[in-house]
């Protein structure tokens, strides 16, 4: 049996050592996220910005082309701002880089966390465990055990995916409408991403990005604005504190969709925001 | 449980510890718990229809090795009833109750929808088998329940087979197993083409069968051929990995399972591909129904009613639909006809020339197999010549048909070769063979998650 379990042993190291080149070769694409995080960081950042494509959308009648976070920076005299986001990004993937940020020897001041409510519906079967695993140990490793980890199921199951809904009022109540339960996992990673900051001496500032609450009262009547309401809380709840601006942006053309911004929108976010980081009391972090 | 899970790759090494370190007379109970547990951890309650039928056929062979005159019969009788009523109820009744609805006759039956318990087609016939032998006085009733119970239950061939016969495994149940690293490592290799042949060329060739079988109506007549092929290819991997598995960790073990394929596309017949295709299941229809039918004892007309039954019953133990009676029919023609034709013309083509045209006839019962109804088997049979529609699932996906290709030139290269083929070759080469086998199970678990294609009967 010793020389079935030395043999074995041998193999599964040998294995494990061409894992790291062969999960480089199917798997070793550049995150670009990270990196530029990265280098921002270098460059001794104040303020990271996460975001999903709600931070990247432009309309196509916009005169000013530039995203949410360009349109902060404008406002910030004295702080810089880096931008990482991602199409599809969600709570645990920001927790990942919340943590990974915590390890850092030159941490922003400032993580900015936008709440998409759509993020905790059946419509967000996303989760990122490449890149979630890259920021937790390294391309070396994260790159080269991702699939076996992810074949033998040591990686927490993606959310599973919900039917398509139909346009309108199917699609606003299966993204905003239901009831958000505080075990949500997506809430869980929000306090964690809370902590995790909090240690670090970085000061989360949580957001709740405006969705298309007009339009969704008018074809699901009062209620849908009351349940977006209760949402938030339940998030306020788990972050302790956030700024809400998911009724923020009350006209409807200035959505793309129902919660994509149109310049007008972005510009409302993005002087909200530098409101409230102009609060934030900064000088008395280190 | 699949031997494809992480649960699996817990419990087996857990096994072979405590099977091994533990006191002779608890190494059946190891095996039995082991075995309820992976059969348990998929519907923990079906569990209790295979002690229902151990329980019932304990019995029986007990009462059939006690009792000389009339009671025989009856008791043989309870035995099928129980077994065969059982698979009946979970796999048939739906089946029945629409082919009833259709007839337009004045019955209902009602519409019960139960979950398929995995297995149950295998583990019935295994149950069977041992009734059956000690009826006829070919095998002792066994006296110890736990034995019998552990001669159903083994965990490595419950599920998907080989189709084990008591002659064979319970004896094995009372010999004493020592380790082995030579028998313990040739198991493992095994077992790791298994895994190969499951997670690195059946799963890619399903994604190919998949997409094309999933809506045949829009690919063009070769596009519809190349589906069929990957299909063939895909089923071949995907039982005969399992097989290769099941008895790679029975041999671990110190069990010996039977043979269950034995390059059945090189066969030069359709007779010879059902002596070279699921062994197990072959021999067991030729014992307990083709046989006992007439076999060919009685004349070509009794013959061929045999062989054409045993076939019909070979397509509907596969699945309780209408395709697979097609498929079975097909089958029973293709062997009556080999044999008339073997009659009428008495010089035989060359091997190569028969092997080819078997495999052609055996493609095309695929396609009867695969299709997801009567209506799409027939489109396909007819498109596979040159009928019009979509080429993009070939041209799209290039790359996948390559691998898929390799993954195919790797089966029939292995087939060719033999099991210990790689045996012969230098250690470093051996070594980075078996290195490269691992890596292609960790890269491609959980890309396709395609549950073994026989798990469904």
């Amino acid at each position: 049996m010793k020389r079935l379990v030395s043999r074995f042993l041998l193999l599964f190291s040998m294995a494990l050592a061409a894992q790291l080149p062969v999960g480089y070769m199917l798997d070793g694409k550049p995150f670009e996220a990270r990196d530029h995080l990265a280098r921002s960081l270098a460059e001794k950042v104040d303020v990271v910005y996460l975001g999903d494509s709600v931070l990247e959308s432009l309309a196509d009648r916009d005169s000013d082309r530039r995203d949410i976070s360009q349109m902060l920076a404008e406002h910030l005299d004295h702080q810089s701002v880096a931008l990482v986001s991602h199409a599809g990004y969600g709570m645990e993937v920001y927790l990942s880089f919340a943590e990974y940020l915590s390890r850092q020897p030159a941490p922003p001041k400032v993580l900015v966390v936008p709440i998409n409510l759509r993020s905790f519906s059946a419509l967000w079967p996303y989760s990122f465990e490449l890149d979630r695993l890259r920021l937790a140990w390294g391309d070396l490793l994260g790159v080269g055990l991702y699939r076996p980890m992810r074949g033998l199921r040591l990686l927490p199951p993606p959310p599973l995916p919900a039917p398509k809904p139909g346009p309108g009022e199917e699609f606003l109540m299966g993204s905003y409408g239901e009831v958000l339960r505080p075990v949500h996992f997506r809430l869980e990673a929000l306090r964690k991403l809370v902590q995790a900051c909090r240690k670090a001496k970085i000061v989360p500032l949580v957001y709740v990005t405006p969705i298309d609450v007009v339009q969704g009262s008018r074809l699901l009547g009062p209620g849908f604005r009351e349940q977006v309401a209760r949402n938030v809380e339940v998030c306020r709840s788990a972050a302790g504190s956030l700024l809400d601006l998911s009724a923020a942006v009350r006209d409807p053309g200035e959505f793309i969709g129902y919660e994509h911004l149109a310049q007008r929108g972005r510009q409302l976010v993005a002087s909200e925001l530098a409101a409230a980081l102009k609060s934030l009391p900064l000088d008395r972090q280190p | 449980m699949t031997f494809h899970s992480p649960q699996f790759f817990i419990l087996f090494p857990c096994v072979l510890f405590l099977y091994f370190g533990s006191p002779v007379p608890f190494r059946n109970f190891i095996l039995l718990a082991a075995s309820a547990w992976f059969y348990m951890a998929w519907r923990p309650e079906y569990i209790l229809l295979i002690l229902f039928s151990v329980t019932i056929d304990y019995f029986v062979a007990i009462g059939l090795s006690r009792t000389t005159g009339v009671w025989r019969r009856p008791l043989l009788g309870l035995s099928l009833a129980s077994n065969l009523g059982l698979l009946f109820f979970y796999k048939y009744f739906g089946f029945f109750a629409e082919a009833l609805r259709a007839t337009g006759l004045p019955v209902r039956l009602p519409a019960w929808e139960f979950l398929l318990p995995v297995g149950i087609s295998f583990y019935t016939f295994q149950a069977l088998s041992y009734t059956i032998d000690v009826y006829r006085g070919s095998f002792p009733a066994e006296k110890n329940y736990f034995r019998l119970m552990l001669y159903v239950l083994f965990f490595p061939q419950l599920v998907a087979g080989p189709i084990e016969r008591s002659s064979n495994m319970l004896p094995q149940y009372r010999e004493l197993h020592e380790f082995d690293y030579e028998r313990a490592a040739s198991g493992l290799r095994l077992a790791l083409w298994g895994l190969v042949k499951k997670v690195a060329i059946a799963d890619r060739l399903a994604v190919l069968a998949d997409a094309i079988y999933s809506s045949p109506r829009e690919h063009a007549g070769p596009v519809l051929l190349a589906g069929t092929l990957a299909f063939a290819f895909q089923i071949y991997a995907d039982f005969s990995a399992y097989s290769d598995i099941a008895i790679g960790v029975a041999r671990v073990l110190g069990f010996r399972l039977r043979t269950n394929f034995d390059r059945p596309y090189f066969a030069a017949s359709p007779i010879e591909f059902w002596r070279r295709w699921h062994i197990s299941l072959s021999t067991w229809f030729r014992d307990y129904v083709y046989i006992p039918l007439g076999g060919n004892r009685r004349g070509e007309g009794r013959w061929a009613f045999a062989a054409f039954t045993t076939f019909l019953l070979s397509g509907l133990w596969h699945g309780a639909a209408w395709t697979f009676v097609a498929w079975g029919a097909y089958h029973g023609l293709l062997v009556l006809l080999t044999r008339a034709a073997g009659m009428l013309t008495p010089r035989r083509p060359p091997r190569w020339l028969a092997a080819s045209l078997t495999f052609l006839l055996i493609l095309l019962s695929w396609i009867l197999f695969r299709a997801k109804s009567a209506g799409d088997a027939a489109y396909i049979l007819t498109r596979i010549p040159g009928g019009p529609g979509s080429w993009n699932c070939l041209l799209d996906r290039q790359l996948d048909w390559f691998l898929a290709g390799l993954g195919i030139v790797a089966v029939l290269i292995a087939d060719l070769r033999g099991p210990i083929w790689e045996q012969r070759w230098p250690l470093p080469l051996r070594w980075a063979g078996y290195v490269a086998g691992v890596l292609l199970v960790l890269n491609g678990l959980g890309t396709a998650d395609t549950p073994f294609i026989y798990f469904q009967f």
